[in-house]
């Protein structure tokens, strides 16, 4: 049965690989070729779900060994995998969300006559994505790591004409890449200071040393780096926004349920090593608490309505972050909100898409409105979804949510209270931005106009291969979280990987329920009151100092802007000069004055044979002289 | 042999104890010389007999087969052994007959075979009035273009006189590098630097050119002679005979007995030490080093192209064949005086040469300059004093002046209305016009500089290695960076030559007879040989590298 | 005496030069296939010599020995270790697709010169490269191989000078100009090297009294050989030089830039792919192995240097606006980490640093000529002047962005495993070196995408709406590279089994043990 876990990775992979060199011959079959092998992925994968379900929960770790990838003395990489219930859990989400969204995308790309090469990359990104959780050493998963990022960079160019998107490609695979700085240097550390970077003995070393000081604390902080690149928390995530160039089913799939969820697998996964750092810890949760807040407020702000979406899933991400920044207390419940994060997100995205696809491609909600009517399989499972992301009791939000809240809560002492207090306070903006974008799509009054070439958008419904894997991931958003809950079934399943500690709540749970609930109402009531009571207007207002900021992502581009790319540009154009005149410049200069020197000294030669006796006649003083010298001396 | 029987005299007056033995001369051990200065005078008479027509080819025969036969005779020599175990001094004392000697006299008759060749090339020049041409002027007597260098030229004259001359210079740069005494030395150089001046005023075009080449060639000349005498003198005072053997007894005070009519210099160290500057000078003006080389870029210039090219060649052998005589059997007891001096010079001369010639528009000049960077290279072997330093500069010697030989003979091809094109400019794009001739001559230019492969790099490695190994690796540092300064200008040539797009009025290449295009052929033979598998020669060279004392 | 199997792989190709030289003027097309045929026969033998040579076995295998030049000391002594194993393979892999890459780089532009034969003059000198490159990866004998380490210039610098890429801004005459200034200044720099190289090779003569390598190294370890402190040095420092022109380590690389930038495309290919390779293996196998003191002193120096050369030809590159002359900039980049790998002293680092060599060559070669093949279409060099040739030519654009991928080292692609390795080589004993040089892979992501993205993506200039997509030769080079550079990136045991054992011998010539984990790890 562990010989199935290289197919999950190899069948994807083998589609990527027939339909990108595959040429034209295949772009009739392309697509159904390459949803297939996800779905192939999918079916292998429940079939090791249902293997791992029958052993017993210590047993239910399965391992594959390839092949030895890189053997150098004294070091030792290898292909081979490790499949247990942390990413069993990952495989089961990425490959079922993934063959929904390469369903959906039959239908969304169906005009597009690249269609063929969008699923190579679709199938490229499962490939990478599997690798990445089934890898059982840090190289390995860094190979998943990149090859996620690579797929990223495709997906988000894929329309390569468009200007933005292939600047927003570039820009995610830039910000990634000082990620993955972070993510090899953190190997680097774990090599000089354990020898290796396999899962096991590494973790193992850091529990055995635990309060292991500054080293561990380094790989701590450099693998926090790594899931800052990858899954958009502050301060690397000004890629997510501009990523939604990128076709809706790639912001679906890459850029809301999985890839940038890859950073809390990885904070996951490194457990020990965070639970030995305690420093590392706090940071964890600062990134997290603050780009909770960061996301929703530019989620807040966003006319664009995947933009709005991305902010939110930045937002969400950091509840998982901050989860998983707790330590014990908090792992199992980061990655419950990761789960179900990923079906109602996904959800949305689709719902969004669904949406753009019926409205000529327009993206922005001012234009939208009074959608229900047109499009009522997207309304109904755009809403379900939105229930489930705001809380709604009962929904999946709400369970994977409240835990998160109460955990925060649960860290004791004032960290506890500011920590808990914020994921409330992002709980009620979550509730603000999704009502809000839920009232500007679907309510009020129809806002759109022809556009310049006077085509007036005629909404309508998607077709099936749209509206089913919405209806699945509806179904999805509504039942996931209760069906974990029930039991604490999702608690004992992870428990043996990632263990599980309860803190000591200074307020029961309860309260903490009641309290969401009501900076729940208090959020979306806010946003009906101003967007449900009044007409939106078409033209965005000027809005308050915050919206403005919150529009440009709260400055942290023009930052990026001015420091980096500016900066980067002086100094690379300062070095060509220095290159150009320095460098070069004393060489050339040698070269010039020894032909000076030579332009010179040749006018010694002016062809006067006087001339030349009288240096002769001076040549043999001076040899005299010197002959004489040298006895003397 | 007149000279040596003038030493003899002179010898024998120093000395009035003794009474005056019966000269004894060794003929057949100095058959080479003899043979060659014989050739000669069998010239001249053809000059005064054999009917113009023929003299050519009479003239030409007769100088190919005498530096044949003499070549012979030193390979006879040295088979016998004259070389190493009989090596001795021959003459009364007059002409050593050692390795080096014999060494340096077949590279002399080598080069001179090879060169000789492309003086008798006639095919280049477009004929004149019928008659084939040669580089040489019609008559040499007739004033530039005067009436009677036009009828001369009408009348089909040629200056057969050429084969002669260049034979006596031959004779005189044999015995140059084999004089045992003071007064053979200066004879001898005065025997081949009379011819020499004689032949560079002798060039059919750019006569005026060639004619002040050779005044200023002879007055320097002569200036260099007159110190070289006055040396001699100062030596003679010092040392009491004028035998290297003698003189260097002196030196290392292995002999006290002071001549009472010398007794007031005898053994003054002022005196040796002037002297022997004094005599160095005279020998390092003709190998052409810095601050005695100006005549070089001038004369090799002006000079008939084919001369130059035998002239930087055997002159440079003969001289330092001379130089290393000097100071490795007169002089070694004073090594320490010197030697600093020479680095000196050999410093001067390296980096002289190779930034001078940077700037160089001419190609003959440009070779000039080269040949004097090339004389401080040689230098460095030559300071080295070791056996390994003699054996590199011999090797050296040899390698460079086929190839010298080889890149003026290559300088003769290439021509337009004027004559040979000798501006660099004109030699822009000859590779795409005659890749043959330009792959060869960068053949020669990549072994003037050095590259590997090229008998070049055997001969820079041997000298450098010579010197490093006698402690001179300054002297080795500074080398290396003259090499890459020289590198400059070969490349320029290079580059000129493949890389710019050929000019439409620019030179041609004559199609030359078999003659130039055998001197040629040799001349890359053996850059090649040389470079690829050196081993024999250096062998040969280390075989020869003792002199007889 | 058995079959001088490393010789044949070096005469080899150097008769085929000779031959294809020698082909008739009309007869181009033939000149082309031969000089192709000796280059896939060449390989044929150098894959005999991967073959034959045991990864576990003696030092240096294949060995040959004859006198040569006596009176210099000087043998003709070759003989492979796993590092020339597999930088020979690597050599004579690539010749026979810079030749296809370059197959009518040279075609006359202008019919009727009889006697000028620049296609039969571009093969030929391309084949007598690689019979010199070859040569200096097997000889044992430090004069041999300064030999050939200095000769490979003249081939090269004609193919430099005398066959520039016909795509250049300006006049004939300028460009011409720009070419042979190219040319004198790649001929200059090394030459200059490899004189002051020469005056540490007759230093080293004068003080081991032979140029064995294996003899030399022997008696220094038993200590028969006495070298004072202060000779070491200069000698090495000699050496360095000359290998550090030609890697090229910062600041001696400004030649590198106008070499590649005025060469064509495949002959580019050659000078960083191939020939500056000699300059790194000789920094492992001559100044190492011949002056280990000195190498341990001159590290920390270095190890700067290298690092500049990072960081530096990166963001250098990110500011050319000349596709060719990025390449060469982000070459001077990845030589650093070359170099850096070397004297990190350790195993990971040295291994790396070979292991870099090999896959550098591959990726460089992959991304240069598919550049050369647009450049060729365009007929400019410059980035500006592309724009959306995704969209006319998607496999060019598809095989560029691989080579791209490989240059900025991304994992599943070959040069990933070597980077790495460099990388934790250096981490283990210099972590600040290492943290530093990680930065490396940021810019080289910026400078990659950066050029992909200004000359592939965006809307489609008019100049380019017409460019075909590669033709079936330019498949044939591209597809083969770009295999390898998957096919190492995903098992790169075969050669890293190959150059263990022979940088486990360099380290323990250079008494260099690796860093012991700080902790010993659980089981």
């Amino acid at each position: 049965m562990e010989n199935l876990i290289a197919l999950l990775v190899a069948a994807p992979l083998l589609g990527a690989a027939v339909l990108l060199c595959g040429g034209r011959r295949l772009d009739r079959v392309g697509h159904l070729l390459g949803t297939l092998l996800a779905a192939a992925s999918f079916v292998i994968g429940v079939v090791l779900f249902a293997d791992m379900l029958g052993k017993n929960a210590d047993d239910r770790t399965f391992t594959q060994h390839l092949f030895s990838w890189i053997p150098v003395e004294g070091f030792q990489a290898d292909v081979s995998f490790q499949l247990d219930q942390l990413s069993m859990t990952f495989v089961l989400l990425i490959t079922g969300v993934g063959s929904l969204i390469h369903i959906y995308s039959i239908g969304y790309m169906e005009h597009d006559e690249r269609r063929r090469r969008f699923f190579g990359y679709l199938n490229l990104f499962l490939a990478a994505m599997l690798l990445l959780v089934l890898a059982d050493n840090y190289l390995l998963l860094y190979v998943g790591w990149e090859g996620v990022g690579l797929a990223s960079y495709l997906l988000i160019g894929f329309w390569q004409h468009k200007p933005s998107a292939a600047t927003a490609a570039k820009k995610a695979f830039l910000v990634n890449r000082v990620g993955d700085m972070g993510l090899s240097i953190a190997v680097m550390l774990m090599f000089t200071t354990f020898g290796t970077f396999a899962f096991g003995p590494v973790l193992k070393s850091a529990e055995e040393h635990l309060g292991g000081g500054a080293t561990l604390t380094g790989i701590a902080l450099m693998l926090l780096l790594a899931a800052c690149g990858k899954s958009a928390q502050v301060p690397l995530q000004s890629w997510l926004g501009d990523a939604m160039e990128g076709p809706t089913p790639v912001s679906a799939l890459i850029h809301a349920a999985t890839m940038v969820t890859a950073g809390v697998y990885l904070i996951v996964r490194s457990g020990a090593v965070f639970n030995a750092s305690p420093d590392a810890q706090l940071v964890v949760v600062v990134v997290g608490a603050v780009t909770l807040l960061f996301g929703a407020i530019v989620g807040c702000a966003k006319d664009d309505i995947k933009k709005a979406l991305a902010g939110s899933t930045m937002s969400q991400i950091g509840y998982m972050v901050l989860a998983a920044g707790l330590g014990p207390i908090g792992y199992v419940f980061a990655i419950m909100h990761l789960v179900t994060h990923g079906f109602f997100k996904a959800g949305l995205f689709l719902g969004a898409g669904s949406v753009m696809h019926g409205m000529n491609d327009e993206v922005d909600m001012r234009k939208y409105g009074a959608l229900r009517k047109y499009m009522p399989v997207t309304f109904v499972t755009f809403g379900l979804g939105y229930l489930a992301i705001i809380g709604f009791p009962g929904l999946s939000g709400f369970f994977s949510k409240d835990k998160i809240i109460e955990a925060a809560f649960a860290k004791g002492g004032t960290e506890g209270w500011i920590l808990g207090s914020v994921a409330l306070l992002g709980a009620a903006i979550t509730a603000y931005y999704m009502t809000r974008v839920m009232i500007m799509t679907f309510f009020g009054e129809k806002r759109w106009q022809p556009d310049g070439e006077g085509h007036e958008p005629h909404p309508h419904e998607s077709p099936k291969s749209m509206t089913i894997p919405m209806i699945v991931l509806a179904v999805g958003s509504v039942f996931a979280g209760g069906f974990f809950s029930i039991g604490d079934r999702f608690l004992h399943w992870l428990e043996p990987v990632t263990e599980h500690s309860h803190g000591n709540a200074p307020i029961s749970a309860t309260t903490v329920t009641a309290a969401t609930m009501v900076v729940l109402v208090v959020g979306a009531g806010l946003a009906y009151l101003q967007y449900g009571r009044r007409p939106v207007p078409v033209v965005a207002p000027r809005g308050s100092l915050l919206t403005r900021a919150a529009r440009r992502d709260l400055l942290q581009d023009d930052f990026n802007h001015v420091v980096l790319v500016r900066g980067g540009e002086h100094l690379t154009r300062s070095l060509v000069y220095v290159d150009h005149t320095l460098v070069d410049g004393v060489v050339n200069g040698t070269a010039a004055s020894v032909g000076g020197l030579s332009g010179r000294l040749r006018k010694l030669q002016n062809g006067y044979a006087r001339s030349y006796a009288v240096s002769m006649f001076g040549g043999a003083a001076l040899i005299v002289a010197a002959t004489l010298l040298m006895r003397a001396v | 042999m007149s000279a040596a029987a003038v030493h003899s005299l002179w010898t024998t007056a120093a000395d009035p104890m003794l009474k005056i033995p019966a000269p004894k001369i060794e003929y057949g051990q100095l058959s080479p010389t003899l043979i060659v200065i014989g050739a000669a005078v069998v010239g001249v008479l053809v000059e005064a007999f054999v009917p113009r027509r023929s003299r050519y080819y009479v003239q030409a025969f007769l100088a190919v087969v005498a530096l044949a036969a003499a070549f012979a005779a030193v390979v006879g020599l040295a088979a016998g052994g004259y070389g190493t175990t009989k090596a001795h001094i021959a003459a009364m004392g007059a002409i050593s007959v050692d390795g080096p000697a014999l060494f340096l006299q077949g590279v002399i008759l080598l080069t001179g075979l090879v060169a000789i060749f492309t003086f008798a090339e006639r095919r280049l020049d477009p004929e004149a009035h019928g008659n084939r041409v040669d580089s040489f002027a019609a008559q040499a007597a007739s004033v530039p273009g005067s009436d009677s260098e036009k009828a001369a030229v009408k009348a089909g004259f040629t200056t057969t006189e050429v084969f002669p001359l260049a034979l006596f210079a031959i004779g005189g740069m044999l015995v140059f590098p084999s004089a045992n005494d003071l007064l053979t030395l200066f004879i001898a150089l005065e025997v081949f630097s009379l011819p020499l001046y004689l032949l560079c005023a002798l060039a059919r075009r750019k006569r005026l050119m060639s004619q002040e080449a050779a005044v200023k060639y002879f007055l320097l000349g002569a200036f260099a002679s007159a110190f070289t005498l006055f040396g001699i003198a100062l030596l003679y005072g010092y040392a009491g005979s004028v035998s290297y053997g003698k003189i260097a007894d002196v030196v290392d005070g292995s002999v006290q007995n002071i001549d009472p009519a010398l007794a007031d210099t005898m053994g003054n160290d002022a005196l040796l030490l002037i002297g022997v500057a004094m005599v160095a000078m005279g020998l390092l003006f003709k190998v052409g080093a810095v601050p005695f080389h100006m005549w070089t870029p001038d004369v090799y210039q002006g000079a008939p192209t084919p001369v130059t090219g035998f002239m930087a060649a055997a002159t440079k052998v003969a001289a330092f064949g001379a130089l290393l005589r000097l100071l490795y059997v007169v002089l070694p007891g004073m090594r320490w005086d010197w030697r600093p001096v020479m680095w000196g010079i050999a410093i001067i001369t390296m980096l002289g040469g190779a930034i001078v010639a940077i700037t160089q528009t001419d190609i003959k000049r440009l070779l000039a300059y080269s040949s004097i960077a090339h004389a401080g290279f040689i230098l460095a072997g030559v300071i080295a004093t070791t056996p390994d330093g003699i054996s590199s500069v011999l090797f050296y010697l040899g390698a460079y002046s086929f190839v010298t030989v080889g890149a003026f003979a290559v300088v003769t091809l290439v021509r337009d209305a004027g004559g040979e094109a000798t501006h660099l400019s004109k030699w822009a794009g000859l590779g795409r016009r005659s890749p043959l001739v330009a792959a060869v001559f960068a053949v020669f230019l990549l072994a003037f500089a050095g590259i590997p492969l090229t008998s070049g790099f055997a001969g820079k490695f041997a000298v450098f290695k010579a010197a490093a190994e006698g402690g001179a690796g300054a002297l080795v540092v500074i080398g290396v960076i003259s090499s890459a300064i020289a590198a400059f200008f070969y490349i320029r040539v290079i580059v000129l030559m493949f890389f710019s797009e050929p000019k439409a009025d620019g030179p041609t290449v004559a199609v030359p007879s078999p003659l130039t295009m055998t001197t040629i052929g040799v001349g890359v033979a053996v850059t090649v040989v040389l470079g690829l598998a050196p081993q024999y020669f250096l062998d040969l060279a280390n075989q020869a590298s003792v002199f007889v004392r | 005496m058995s079959f001088p199997l490393l010789t044949a792989t070096a005469v080899l190709p150097a008769v085929g030069a000779v031959a294809t030289a020698a082909v008739p003027a009309a007869r181009r097309t033939a000149a082309k296939w031969l000089a192709l045929l000796v280059s896939l026969a060449t390989l044929v033998l150098a894959a005999v010599v991967l073959a034959r040579f045991e990864p576990g076995g003696a030092r240096y295998q294949l060995t040959e020995s004859h006198a040569w030049i006596k009176e210099f000391g000087v043998r003709y002594e070759l003989g492979v270790d796993g590092i020339a194993v597999a930088l020979i393979a690597l050599t004579a892999l690539l010749m026979p697709f810079v030749i296809l890459a370059g197959w009518h780089d040279a075609d006359p532009q202008e019919t009727g010169s009889s006697r000028w034969r620049p296609t039969q003059g571009f093969f030929a000198l391309i084949l007598g490269v690689e019979a010199m490159v070859i040569i200096s990866f097997e000889a044992t004998d430090v004069f041999l191989f300064y030999i050939f380490f200095e000769a490979m210039l003249i081939p090269m610098y004609f193919l430099i000078g005398g066959f520039g890429d016909r795509a250049h801004a300006g006049s004939d005459e300028h460009a011409a100009a720009q070419r042979s200034y190219a040319a004198v200044k790649f001929l200059l720099y090394n030459l200059v090297g490899g004189l002051i190289m020469l005056a540490a090779v007759i230093g080293l003569y004068v003080v081991a009294g032979n140029f064995s390598l294996p003899e030399i190294v022997a008696a220094r370890a038993n200590g028969s050989l006495h070298m004072a402190t202060s000779t070491e040095r200069w000698l090495f420092l000699g050496f360095f030089f000359a290998f550090a022109v030609k890697a090229p380590l910062w600041p001696l690389h400004t030649w590198l830039p106008n070499a590649m930038g005025e060469a064509t495309a495949p002959v580019a290919v050659l000078i960083t792919a191939v020939v500056d390779k000699v300059g790194t293996f000789a920094m492992l196998r001559f100044c190492l192995q011949l002056f280990p003191e000195a190498s341990k002193w001159a590290t920390p120096v270095i190890l700067v240097l290298a690092l500049i050369s990072i960081v530096y030809g990166a963001l250098l590159a990110v500011g050319q606006r000349d596709i060719k002359r990025l390449v060469a900039y982000a070459s001077i980049s990845h030589f650093g980490f070359i170099i850096l790998g070397i004297f990190a002293m350790t195993s990971q680092g040295q291994s790396g640093a070979t292991l870099y060599m090999v896959n550098h060559g591959i990726s460089t070669a992959a991304l240069m000529l598919v550049a050369g093949f647009l450049i060729s279409r365009r007929g400019s060099r410059l980035i500006a002047d592309y724009g959306g040739v995704q969209k006319v030519a998607p496999v060019l654009a598809g095989t560029f962005l691989i080579g791209g991928l490989a240059t900025l080292s991304l994992p599943g692609l070959a040069p990933f495993v070597s980077e790495f390795l460099v990388l934790v080589g250096t981490f283990a004993r210099y972590p600040v070196v290492g943290i530093i040089a990680t930065f490396g892979i940021v810019l080289a992501a910026l400078y990659t995408l950066v050029l992909y993205q200004r000359t592939m993506t965006g809307p489609v200039k008019p100049e380019v709406s017409a460019l075909p997509d590669l033709r079936v030769r330019e498949l044939a080079v591209v597809v083969p590279l770009i295999a390898a550079l998957i096919f190492l990136g995903v098992y790169p045991k075969p050669v890293t089994d190959l150059v263990n054992p022979a940088v486990k011998h360099t380290l323990s010539d250079v008494h260099k043990t690796d860093p012991k984990p700080a902790v010993e790890a659980a089981k």
